[in-house]
């Protein structure tokens, strides 16, 4: 009795784990399917259409990464101040620089400095005041638009070259921008699944009590998770900036949706504890290249909307239920 | 704060969403006295009627457990279908604004049926409003039927319209919710799924009722808004939805256990819309808008919580909808 209770825990445990590690699957052939519909009828071919996707998808496959450690922590967190961080950092790095490279580092430091403290302006308020993460986040971000819209009215506002370069620039066919954003997918992944922190996340997203009970600090889980998606939000910003040479006012307004749409689409539990960084930058490959078909196909935004919307819910409807 | 004081707050918890309001009247009283007679009172409230109407969409929603990320979207797609349509081609508009409302109530069938977040679906769902917004008006325009521009801005006898709308909507969802036996079951899906299907309540068909209750409200908030400001924009009421999550939760209402306040609901939607027109007033800078409105959410909620810490257990579980 007692073999036959361990055996059946143990298999199921087995099968549980098969299906954490393909949870990236749906929104991996997602994308396939959208890149062979899109490749037939882009100008520039299939490898072309992938290579471009891959650029664009790149920006909110990073500001996902961030996103997911959020989500993953659970009981209802969520970080809606996304999009305006990175529309923020994008103007004060451009601001700090000034079409000078010498002021590259300046711009990186400060943008790193301000993405980590929105993170801990929206885990006080959170924490502090009791605020749904959803409210909190969202209040914060209209806080910061009017920073933006301030900050806009000032002075000039230029990338360096150099960032430019790196930003656009193709190595040997390959983007070096992309390959920087895998690399930070990479890190993330392992940073989740295999490093201490990651395993406390989880655990504090699959029961906060329990977490607790087993001593783990989870308000410094939470906060951190904050932090590192304000991170991941302003580097976006900076790179966005560069990409489309100079910020402007709407540049993030798709990451607010997109940012928790490649986190759910790419297999990760809203609800917390269970998470899949290679899903998310699958999915937002699948909704950047959605896009690119959308917009071949001169429909319009309209279509493109319903199109995203039908796509995120239609995954989530097909999803194995729990 | 006293204890008594703390307790009667903790007893109704409307009060701080009550107070809000009429800090902000006084506030409004004394910036610009003006604005107090019957003409200023239409004048400034009239704006306010399509948040307080979303803002009972949501809370329709809330009470079901969920919570509806696309609220903005369908008000604007109500809009823009009857500003573009309404009034040359009834029949049409009728039909469509008919279809959208049967497809949120099949929405709240999928969530519930399927128990996927709402807070994704609702967030995808005002992706499609929008996009068919766009469709049916792609550059704001259009012009609102004759009927409802003059019923939005009718002028009653003593009392100013937007001021018996408030009352007479907070009457209706209250006795419905609180007083009725349906209002109780309605509760009750939201509060403990699990319990309700204990006792032999159909959980999905309570849920679809709360979405269509939402769905009207929604309707209604779309129809006002197209009345008082004439034309459609399929943005336009994008940014509602902040301010009805943040109105219900000011109110009285939680984000678990389906718990929501309709009076405080109602006085906090008409505060935080009021909040704009006193912004007005003094002519804020429209840069400083957005910032000013997100810290008074920040501050509203802040004293709420601050004034209720003692008597609750702090919920640190803030519920993922």
């Amino acid at each position: 009795m007692t073999s036959k209770a361990l055996t059946g825990s143990g298999s199921a445990r087995a099968s549980r784990s098969r299906r954490w590690h393909a949870d990236w699957l749906p929104a991996a052939l997602g994308a396939l399917l959208v890149w062979v519909a899109t490749g037939a009828v882009a100008g520039q071919g299939f490898l072309g259409t992938l290579q471009q996707s891959i650029i664009v998808a790149s920006f909110l496959a990073l500001v996902g990464f961030g996103e997911v450690f959020v989500i993953s922590t659970g009981s209802g967190n969520i970080d809606l101040s996304v999009p305006y961080v990175v529309t923020l950092s994008a103007y004060l790095s451009a601001s700090i620089m000034r079409g000078s490279d010498a002021m590259l580092l300046p711009a990186l430091a400060a943008i790193l400095v301000l993405g980590p403290i929105v993170g801990l302006v929206n885990f006080s308020i959170i924490r502090l005041l009791s605020i749904p993460p959803l409210v909190a986040t969202l209040a914060v971000g209209f806080v910061l638009r009017t920073v933006v819209e301030l900050l806009a009215a000032t002075g000039a506002k230029a990338p360096s070259p150099a960032l430019i370069h790196f930003a656009v620039g193709h190595f040997i066919g390959v983007s070096p921008l992309s390959l920087l954003v895998v690399g930070v997918g990479i890190v993330a992944s392992i940073l989740l699944t295999r490093a201490r922190y990651g395993r406390e996340v989880l655990a504090t997203g699959q029961s906060p009590e329990a977490a607790r009970l087993a001593g783990i600090a989870t308000s410094r889980v939470v906060l951190r998770a904050y932090m590192l998606s304000g991170g991941t939000a302003a580097i976006c910003g900076l790179l966005l900036g560069a990409y489309s040479n100079g910020p402007s006012l709407d540049m993030a307004e798709q990451y607010q949706l997109g940012a928790i749409a490649v986190v759910v689409l790419g297999g990760s539990a809203i609800a917390g504890g269970r998470s899949n960084v290679a899903g998310v930058w699958w999915a937002a490959l699948l909704l950047t290249l959605l896009a690119t078909l959308v917009s071949l196909t001169a429909a319009g935004p309209g279509v493109q909307h319903i199109a995203e919307g039908a796509v995120i819910v239609g995954v989530l409807a097909a999803m194995p239920k729990r | 704060m006293s204890a008594v004081t703390r307790m009667s707050l903790a007893r109704t918890p409307s009060a701080i969403s009550v107070l809000l309001l009429v800090g902000t009247f006084v506030a409004i009283g004394i910036i610009q006295p003006d604005a107090l007679t019957y003409d200023g009172l239409s004048l400034i409230l009239v704006g306010a009627m399509p948040v307080v109407l979303a803002t009972m969409a949501q809370l329709f929603i809330m009470a079901a457990g969920d919570i509806d990320l696309g609220i903005g979207q369908f008000v604007g797609l109500v809009n823009v279908t009857a500003a573009a349509s309404l009034g040359t081609q009834p029949g049409i508009a009728i039909l469509g604004l008919a279809l959208a409302a049967v497809a949120y109530v099949l929405m709240g069938a999928l969530i519930t049926y399927r128990g996927i977040p709402s807070i994704v679906v609702t967030f995808g769902m005002g992706s499609i409003w929008l996009g068919v917004s766009l469709l049916i008006m792609p550059t704001p325009g259009g012009e609102a039927p004759g009927w409802l521009s003059a019923a939005a801005n009718a002028e009653p006898p003593l009392v100013p319209l937007p001021i018996i709308v408030f009352a007479v909507l907070t009457v209706v969802v209250y006795l419905l919710l609180n007083r009725t036996r349906l209002g109780i079951r309605l509760r009750a899906v939201g509060a403990s799924p699990e319990a309700a299907t204990r006792v032999g309540l159909s959980v999905i068909r309570l849920k679809m009722t709360l979405y269509g209750l939402a769905a009207l409200m929604g309707l209604l908030a779309g129809l006002v808004l197209t009345g008082s400001t004439g034309s459609g924009d399929a943005n336009g009421a994008a940014t509602l939805v902040l301010s009805t999550v943040a109105a219900v939760i000011v109110g009285g209402g939680e984000f678990r256990g389906g718990r929501v306040d309709a009076v405080g609901a109602v006085c906090a939607a008409v505060a935080i819309g009021l909040i704009t027109s006193i912004m007005a007033f003094l002519n804020v800078s429209a840069a400083y808008t957005s910032a000013v409105e997100g810290l008074i959410l920040v501050v509203a909620l802040g004293v709420r919580v601050v004034a209720f810490r003692r008597l609750r257990p702090p919920s640190r579980a803030l519920a993922a909808p």
